[in-house]
């Protein structure tokens, strides 16, 4: 199979193997290669419209659906750095997210008309031109290039850039809630890609699931590997992943043979998904990463599925999610899943805590059981943040052999066995449904909300599924009322990424102090966890 | 006592969604975002204590859930076959 050398040559390639076959699947209609890399060029005529350069950011403001696919796709077609947004984000969360990167233009559509729209208002918007969305009466503040425009446009031919060129970014909440931009080039793309060909042994009678939403690193498997491989992406909107009910269905109807998403997702098919009544024998693999799969579900589930294989994909989105631990079997009892160990394209260590800061020489791995920070070393890494040398400097080291390596900030522990496993944090981070979550950006977001002189955030467990955060929050000294939950979810809202806003916020009297004078956050957030019940579930 | 209709809209509208989105009875609930899986959740277990209907989880699905308006229309039907008094 030949070697795309950018992401951009991708679509036109497979549509050039092999024009025919499926593309990307959605709703029960197909796209073949031909007809996607004929939408991605006329789209990518589009941009050229627009005025976009290469090197430019575009947002990429979407629903899960084959526009957002061919939106992808066309961006780096035309050499300019794609910026996936969340559509259910704040208007004020994402004009911080374009503003930040520079984007001017977003592609967009129907469905996500009203909200690409508010991006263009604001103070100073930074976007003037929306791709996709018909120019009507609301459009009075923004240049619309709609689909029939769009749809009469001659095809553009890839632009030829260099393979380290910045193709796409990936947004996350940085500790102090500033979004930060995780940088991927063309280069550390195509290694994933090749990464994940191998680890797989993908081909092109397969059909991957597209899950994740397209502002989560997770959505970049199926996007950049199935035209590398000539298989078909088959589109999960956001509603079925809401009905696990449908999910299944949807899953045995379009016969997907590669699962990749969040453990979240399988433990509502284990629950609710009806799978007695589906046939899911096309599924050969179930990926699943992003956070801790409970092992008494992972083996209820393989028990449901013992055709498919299964296996646990480690890596933050800065390196790509680059290595993978296969299960030989059910996990037994209630040990951690390991996370894999190097493979080709990656080499992954672990750096003992008490030497850290000691200049960036790591020194020999901890013995078996004792902690460690987790390094990773990859072709899939990164090139940077998106202008934050800072951010870099405090995560990129050079090695003693000068090649980088990044400091996950994960901790972890090796087994007698030379398996590594995932422990936790060194900060506050958090995971909820596989998206990461800073707590102290939520803190340092609602201390600045009118009224509020701290904040606590924690992870609730319900008891009914999924984790949540909640807010504890101390009115500031003199205020006449207790902060309006309303207000404060609003104002979080505005300032933090959808999967972030809190969905409690409980007020805080009585604040435990550590032996420093600080707030004793540690126990704080115990007590809120303990504290926070559903709403409606009082009573049973 | 208010409609069924009128509750279950006020419920979706001010508690699952908290007062952010205007819905009407056929907004799309799950496209737009106005629910997640949470909510849906939740929104089962109110039918489920407001009508007296058993929701099995065979019929969370997408035909049945994605409006308000399918909801009521599922509802009206469950409580004819499992025999339970429409309001």
């Amino acid at each position: 199979m030949d070697d795309a050398p950018t992401l951009g040559e991708l679509v036109p390639r497979a549509a050039e193997r092999d024009g025919d076959a499926p593309a990307v699947c959605h709703g029960g209609t197909t796209l073949t290669w031909a007809d996607a890399a004929l939408q991605a060029g006329r789209l990518g005529a589009a941009l050229d419209l627009a005025g976009v350069a290469a090197g430019d950011r575009v947002g990429v403001h979407l629903r899960k659906s084959p526009e957002a696919f061919l939106a992808m796709h066309a961006v780096v077609q035309r050499g300019a750095i794609a910026v996936p947004l969340d559509p259910t984000a704040a208007p004020a969360y994402l004009t911080g997210v374009t503003e930040r990167t520079g984007c001017a233009v977003v592609v967009t559509h129907a469905p996500c008309r009203r909200s690409a729209l508010a991006l263009a208002g604001g103070d100073h918007p930074t976007v003037h031109t929306l791709v996709g969305v018909a120019p009507g009466d609301d459009t009075a503040a923004v240049r619309c290039i709609g689909p029939d425009e769009i749809a009469g446009l001659d095809p553009a031919a890839p632009r030829a850039v260099s393979a380290d060129h910045p193709a796409y970014i990936i947004t996350t909440s940085g500790s102090t809630g500033v979004p930060k931009g995780i940088t991927h080039t063309h280069a550390s793309a195509l290694a994933y890609v090749d990464f994940k060909r191998a680890a797989y042994d993908l081909r092109p009678s397969d059909r991957i699931s597209d899950i994740a939403p397209n502002h989560f690193d997770i959505s970049t498997m199926a996007l950049w590997v199935t035209p590398a491989v000539g298989a078909a992406n088959v589109v999960v909107t956001e509603p079925h992943q809401m009905l696990p009910a449908s999910l299944s269905q949807l899953a045995a109807d379009e016969r997907i043979s590669i699962w990749y998403s969040v453990p979240y997702l399988l433990t509502q098919l284990l629950d609710r998904g009806q799978l007695d009544d589906r046939d899911l024998s096309a599924l050969r693999w179930v990926l699943f990463g992003g956070e801790m799969f409970p092992p008494q579900v992972l083996a209820a589930l393989m028990a449901r599925w013992p055709g498919a294989r299964f296996s646990n994909v480690y890596g933050p989105a800065e390196v790509n999610a680059c290595t993978v631990h296969h299960l030989d079997g059910p996990p037994r009892g209630e040990e951690p899943i390991a996370v894999g160990g190097p493979v080709d394209t990656t080499e992954v260590r672990l750096v003992d805590l008490d030497i850290l800061g000691d200049g960036d020489d790591p020194g020999p791995e901890p013995e078996p059981g004792r902690p460690g920070e987790i390094w990773v070393c990859a072709r899939t890494m990164m090139a940077g943040y998106w202008e934050r040398p800072d951010l870099d400097a405090a995560s990129i080291v050079a090695g003693p052999d000068g090649r980088r390596w990044y400091r996950t900030g994960d901790l972890g522990h090796r087994r007698p066995t030379g398996e590594l496993v995932f422990t936790g944090r060194v900060d506050h981070q958090v995971k909820v449904r596989g998206h990461r979550i800073e707590l102290e950006a939520i803190e340092a977001v609602l201390e600045d909300a009118p009224g509020v002189a701290n904040a606590v955030a924690a992870v609730a467990r319900p008891g009914d599924g999924a984790d949540v955060i909640v807010a504890g929050v101390v009115a500031s000294a003199g205020a006449a009322e207790p902060p309006n939950p309303q207000a404060l979810r609003r104002h979080a809202a505005d300032h933090l990424p959808a999967y972030a806003i809190p969905v409690a916020f409980l007020p805080l009297t009585a604040l435990p102090t550590t032996g420093s004078g600080k707030l004793d956050r540690r126990t704080i957030r115990a007590e809120l966890a303990a504290r926070y019940r559903p709403e409606g579930k009082e009573s049973t | 006592m208010r409609d069924l209709a009128s509750r279950l809209l006020s419920f979706v509208q001010d508690d699952v969604c908290n007062g952010s989105v205007e819905l009407a009875l056929d907004t799309d609930l799950l496209l737009t975002g106005a629910v997640d899986s949470l909510g849906v959740i939740r929104i089962t277990q109110w039918l489920e204590d407001e009508t007296g209907i058993m929701v099995d989880p065979g019929h969370v699905t997408l035909e049945n859930f994605q409006t308000i308006e399918r909801m009521l229309t599922y509802v009206g039907k469950q409580q004819a076959e499992q025999g339970l008094a429409a309001e």
